[in-house]
């Protein structure tokens, strides 16, 4: 083998994810699970396989460029990235550290044990509309604490399974 | 719930960087100055969803109208969620605002008031008036002091920095084109760059309500300077020419514009700008044209959840 001494696997790994999500302020995509694989091979090019959290997210191609940048950036010779849409996304993939800090956003993620208000706490959160500003998320209010709360939804569950909002008094005002 | 026992009290909850939550027993003038406020950016990004919609169709390829419909998508969400803060706050329902925009009776902001002649036009929309909205919303941010506002705040601001770096993408195609392309850009430039500059607002009353009870933290010509100071030099990088023949750099390097008329603001703010008319009714329109998906909702939540 010729060529300058390249990166590791994980070396260029690491950096991959902890490049941010475009429209989330200090959320990586290695936290909110979409970083399948990463491989670096013998040319120095890395083979990024990505999952997007939604099929028609406009904010792919960004986030396809700075995965490119961020490889290139810790030594890789070349990138190439790919979105698998074989593998659906889902909320399980989200860790810890996202969960935090899209909490301070005011984003939950969706919870079959009942989502709770990232400012308050409660449980009783309800459903105003199946998406808000993002497709990703839904809108709702929470009667307790008087805030707008977005919920971080599962890609696998279709729009039409979602419940239809029953205008609970907690927002009949409206 | 908290109370006051009167305005000083609450002056220097305030002051003590306090925030207030829906809940409170605000004064009834802050309660409505931060309803007004609200309700005027709730009106703007709903006109700015329906700008966007309008190029979704008319956006060259593929990735374009993908990008203006997702941004569609924000600015419509952005509107929902700001209209129900608004509305808890019991000034007005959301029917009584909508009722009011399409009456002609509502304020919005003054840039949904022109035509958008070319694609350029609407390239400066998403460009340097997202920007200049970035910039004035970054500055409520900083220490808004009523909380729900603020926190729905975080999340707009973080998503308008995306809209930002596509309207930006946008912009650096137009420059690196062909010399149509560029002077495209440059007439859309000189017809948009007073507008964006009334945007900001004209200069901030000493004794501004919204500066004391802490929404604005900055006056409005401490913004527009902040702006100039960063885009100016940027525009001249990318080799366009601002259309004001005052515009100069003082001893320090700062740059200085020109006095600014302010006689199209005026008019604007009126509701008497050269597209208001137009812009109210396709909003009326598009807000009639949607009735069918409202009822449907309505209907199915009448006899409790839909199968």
């Amino acid at each position: 083998m010729s060529g300058p001494p390249y990166p590791d696997t994980a070396a260029v790994r690491r950096a991959v994810m902890q490049v941010n999500d475009p429209e989330l302020s200090g959320v990586t995509i290695g936290s909110l699970g979409m970083v399948k694989s990463v491989v670096v091979a013998d040319d120095g090019t890395a083979h990024i396989v990505l999952v997007p959290t939604f099929l028609g997210c406009p904010a792919l191609a960004h986030i396809a460029h700075d995965v490119e940048r961020a490889a290139i950036s810790s030594g890789a010779s070349a990138a190439v990235v790919v979105f698998d849409h074989q593998d659906p996304w889902s909320t399980d993939r989200i860790d810890s550290v996202a969960r935090t800090a899209l909490a301070g956003l005011g984003i939950a993620v969706s919870s079959a044990t009942g989502t709770a208000c990232p400012f308050c706490g409660s449980v009783s959160l309800d459903q105003i509309s199946p998406v808000g500003p993002a497709s990703c998320r839904s809108a709702h209010w929470c009667g307790s604490c008087r805030n707008v709360v977005e919920v971080f939804r599962d890609a696998r569950a279709p729009l039409t399974s979602l419940p239809i909002p029953t205008r609970r008094m907690s927002y009949a005002h409206l | 719930m908290r109370e006051w026992t009167d305005e000083q009290d609450f002056d220097r909850f305030i002051q003590g960087d306090g925030i207030v939550e829906a809940g409170d027993r605000m004064p009834d003038q802050y309660r409505t100055e931060v309803f007004r406020f609200i309700e005027m950016h709730a009106n703007s990004e709903l006109f700015g969803g329906l700008c966007e919609h309008f190029w979704v169709s008319r956006a060259p390829g593929l990735h374009r109208k993908l990008a203006f419909l997702a941004k569609t998508q924000d600015e419509i969400g952005h509107a929902h969620l700001l209209y129900m803060v608004a509305a808890d706050l019991g000034v007005k329902t959301r029917q009584q605002m909508l009722d009011d925009l399409f009456a002609g009776r509502s304020k919005f902001h003054n840039v949904f008031h022109y035509k958008t002649h070319t694609w350029a036009d609407q390239i400066v929309i998403a460009f340097l008036v997202d920007a200049a909205a970035l910039t004035t919303q970054q500055a409520v941010l900083k220490q808004c002091s009523y909380g729900p506002y603020r926190r729905i705040l975080r999340r707009i601001v973080s998503e308008e920095g995306f809209h930002m770096r596509h309207g930006e993408e946008m912009l650096l195609t137009l420059a690196d084109g062909t010399k149509i392309q560029r002077e495209m850009f440059q007439v859309a430039l000189d017809r948009w760059w007073e507008a964006v500059m009334h945007f900001f607002g004209p200069p901030t009353k000493p004794d501004d309500l919204l500066i004391r009870w802490r929404v604005k933290s900055e006056t409005n010509e401490a913004l527009r300077d902040k702006y100039v100071q960063k885009f100016v030099p940027m525009l001249h990088d990318y080799g366009f020419t601002i259309p004001d023949p005052y515009l100069h750099q003082d001893d320090s390097g700062r740059w200085v514009i020109g006095d600014i008329d302010w006689s199209a603001l005026s008019s604007a703010q009126s509701n008497r700008g050269e597209d208001s008319a137009q812009r109210i009714a396709r909003s009326l329109a598009a807000w009639n044209d949607t009735a069918w998906v409202r009822n449907i909702l309505d209907r199915s939540t009448a006899g409790g959840r839909a199968a």
